[in-house]
């Protein structure tokens, strides 16, 4: 499908937001969107809401707080903003400003004054789509280097279900194990692979 | 419409959120999409209130200042008398004291209509 396939050159690809569309269906979806439609949030969720996570956490170097949060005010300024859009990389290129915008207000919330007197001289708008792309591509690296770390038979499990797209039934049959057994044991290699994912960051830092 | 996200950023957000689709996140798009609605409903109460409110303030400065329609000019210097009745109509007992018994003949025309004359000394 793409290069995400291939989890180690990912860091050279650049970072996809947005899902393909056919121009009248993403009409149609983001009308939707906008009417407030709980099946087109929900498809939102599923198929926008992890490209959106993944540059809250890049851009917060790791904070799953923060980056919840800012998650939380992109959706709120989606809902209040979304018009009918016709043209995919438009829609994906908002929802990264949009989404950049909610994380600077979170940010903005939680400094004190004295660290806006410090930060006054930030970097300014035009700065920040290069310093957030810097970003991502750091944590496409520390996914990377966690995975790459991580117990070989973990670190397959995971390349299987969502590289491989196999689903957690296949997965089982594979490792003769149940399909309960297969899910506990995603569900640790991925605990396993947040502690690394967050110790690399910190390292980057 | 769509087809599946990023697996990397499906694999970035499953790490730190175990249950993506039923999670905390998706409670966020619920809300989100609560949001678009109640928005959506209010827009549409104001521009319904909007429109209502311009239509008032239509009628009430046409009711202002409407011109007034051009009456029949009716002048006060008429004769009486070009205005007064050709006849008069009178009730029975008005016709009795006026006949006071003296006779009435009555002539047929040939127009079919009938002359009334008054026989007096």
């Amino acid at each position: 499908m793409h290069a995400a396939a291939s989890p180690l050159n990912a860091a050279t690809c650049p970072a996809r937001m947005e899902p393909a569309a056919a121009p009248s269906a993403l009409r149609e979806f983001t009308t939707s969107l906008a009417r407030g439609d709980d099946a087109a949030w929900a498809q939102f969720h599923r198929d926008y809401g992890p490209g959106i996570f993944r540059q809250l956490l890049a851009e917060t170097r790791g904070d799953h707080d923060l980056a919840s949060e800012a998650l939380q005010q992109t959706y709120l300024r989606v809902a209040r903003h979304a018009r009918a859009c016709d043209s995919a990389p438009m829609f994906a290129g908002w929802l990264r400003v949009v989404a950049r915008s909610a994380l600077n207000d979170c940010r903005r919330r939680r400094r004190t004054f004295w660290d806006l007197l410090r930060n006054r001289d930030a970097a300014s708008e035009d700065t920040a789509d290069a310093a957030g792309s810097a970003h991502e591509a750091a944590l496409a690296s520390a996914l990377d280097s966690a995975l790459a770390q991580l117990d070989p038979s973990d670190r397959a499990l995971l390349e299987g279900k969502y590289f491989s797209g196999l689903d957690v039934r296949t997965l089982a049959a594979r490792l003769a194990l149940s399909p309960k057994a297969v899910e506990s044991r995603l569900t640790r290699a991925r605990s396993e692979l947040r502690r690394l994912l967050i110790a690399t960051l910190k390292r980057h830092d | 419409m769509t087809e599946n996200p990023d697996p990397r950023a499906r694999l970035v957000a499953e790490t730190f959120n175990d249950d993506w689709n039923t999670g905390p996140g998706s409670t966020f798009a619920r809300h989100a999409a609560a949001h678009a609605r109640r928005r959506r409903a209010m827009r549409r109460a104001l521009a319904a209130g909007g429109a209502l409110s311009v239509a008032f303030a239509v009628v009430v400065f046409s009711a202002r200042f409407r011109v007034p329609p051009n009456r029949p000019d009716v002048s006060n210097d008429l004769p009486l008398a070009s205005v007064s009745p050709a006849f008069e109509i009178i009730s029975d007992d008005e016709l009795m004291i006026a006949l006071r018994n003296r006779p009435l003949l009555v002539l047929p025309q040939e127009t079919g209509a009938r002359k009334f004359v008054l026989l007096d000394r």
